[in-house]
């Protein structure tokens, strides 16, 4: 399972690394970057989906 | 909606996705017509829309649209960012714990006038560098200004928002001038000021940014605090959740501000002909997008007027597209500092026996002017 995010979509909401630190960051402008290559590890994939679910803008994909 | 938003916002919601406002405006009411408008800033401008505020200069960045907007906001977001905020936080927490101390002891208080109206009129004055002595009078200058916007929106400004707007105009003026000229640092303007990127502002858009901070940074803040603690002091399950463990509050937040949320309405002006929902909406209208309604939409929201904290669902409470709220986590931060100050020294209260809160309507941003709350005195040590 892998995250993936598209850049041109995010607009900084933040709402994806507020509730799935483990899987984004955030840069200084508040937009959101994948930490490492996207792969969810185990115990993560909750998390992932829950911020596919959040993000406003929908900027934000699973691959399973 | 002065007793039930549940009941008004149901109304609205089931005239339609896009139904034809008053004096021939259009209302976006379903959650994915609000989206689309929101993520089209080329159909539906923002610029146009906020011409009725009174502001003599242009508000930075709302009243501008991409690409001109995407300059303002790569400027401003690094101040505004997750990042940028949590150097605030400190202070914001500071503040509001010394307004609750002030009435812990008391065993009652009116949250809105004691802490959701200082707190945010205080940030602002801290982060510009300004006199907290200009709280009373700053908060004067806000209300005249919002009581004259909310609905009229789309209409030129009155008279007497015009010269509300100059009087506060003059008073920013001067003091980014004397900052200036005399330097100082430590808060958001001496940020603004020394920054020399190729970007920076002029002292003409920190002004217009500063009109935007005190219209939509204040009264939006105030009004999510006034509805969330209502809806806490009336949900002892909930409170009592929060208090016991304030890890759960960020989510408490965000499930309070979809519910609830302070912005009825964003507006926008339609650029050309759209059809949105099956509804034509003519070049030049007035479209107001009802982000509260739409986070009320039973597509995106399983039992949507239930609060249900912790719901993996995505709500429009900040907007969303480019003019996706820019203070939107300095708000967050400012919420969830005051619920933490707040109930870890006043876990349990109750609205004033014989209270009946009512939120004045219709206004630029929904909230309650008057919440009494009990409970039992904060002993000092338990502080």
């Amino acid at each position: 399972m892998r995250v993936c995010v598209d850049g041109g979509s995010c607009v900084g909401h933040g709402r994806c690394y507020d509730v799935a630190p483990a899987l984004f960051e955030d840069d200084e402008e508040g937009y959101c970057v994948v930490k490492g290559d996207g792969s969810v590890p185990d115990g993560q994939a909750d998390a992932a989906r829950r911020a596919v679910a959040l993000c406003p803008e929908r900027a934000i994909t699973l691959a399973e | 909606m002065a007793e039930s938003r549940t009941a008004a916002y149901g109304l609205v919601r089931d005239a339609g996705p896009v139904v034809r406002g008053p004096r021939g405006g259009y209302l976006v009411v379903s959650a994915r017509a609000a989206e689309f408008v929101l993520k089209h800033p080329e159909l539906f401008s923002s610029k146009r829309a906020f011409d009725a505020v009174g502001s003599p200069l242009p508000m930075v960045p709302i009243a501008f649209d991409p690409p001109e907007h995407g300059r303002y906001r790569r400027v401003l977001q690094p101040f505004f960012s997750p990042r940028g905020t949590a150097a605030w936080q400190p202070m914001v927490r500071g503040l509001a714990g010394e307004l609750i101390e002030a009435f812990a002891g008391r065993g009652e208080c009116d949250l809105v006038a004691e802490l959701a109206v200082p707190l945010p009129a205080q940030v602002f004055l801290t982060l510009f560098g300004l006199p907290l002595e200009d709280r009373d009078r700053l908060i004067a200058w806000k209300e005249a200004l919002l009581h004259n916007f909310g609905f009229q929106a789309g209409e030129p400004p009155s008279e007497r928002a015009a010269r509300v707007g100059a009087e506060l105009y003059g008073y920013l003026v001067g003091h980014i001038a004397r900052r200036r000229r005399d330097g100082g640092s430590g808060d958001l303007l001496g940020l603004l000021l020394a920054d020399d990127g190729a970007g920076r502002l002029s002292d003409d858009e920190i002004l217009g940014l500063s009109f935007l901070f005190i219209l939509a940074g204040l009264e939006t803040v105030t009004s999510a605090l006034s509805t969330a603690f209502a809806e806490l002091a009336a949900r002892p399950a909930l409170r009592r959740r929060i208090a016991a463990d304030p890890s759960a509050i960020p989510d408490a937040v965000e499930e309070l501000l979809r519910f609830d949320g302070p912005v009825v309405f964003v507006p926008r002006i339609a650029v050309e002909d759209v059809e949105l929902s099956g509804q034509l909406i003519p070049a030049g209208s007035y479209v107001m997008v009802a982000i509260a309604v739409a986070n009320r939409d039973p597509a995106e929201h399983a039992d949507p007027d239930t609060i249900d904290v912790g719901r993996p669902e995505r709500h429009l409470a900040f907007g969303g597209g480019p003019h996706r709220c820019l203070g939107s986590h300095l708000a967050r931060m400012e919420m969830r500092s005051a619920l933490e100050e707040w109930h870890r020294r006043i876990p349990e209260y109750q609205l004033a026996p014989g209270a009946a809160p009512r939120v004045t309507w219709p206004a630029g941003v929904v909230g309650f002017d008057s919440l009494p709350l009990v409970f039992a005195p904060a002993s000092q040590d338990s502080r």
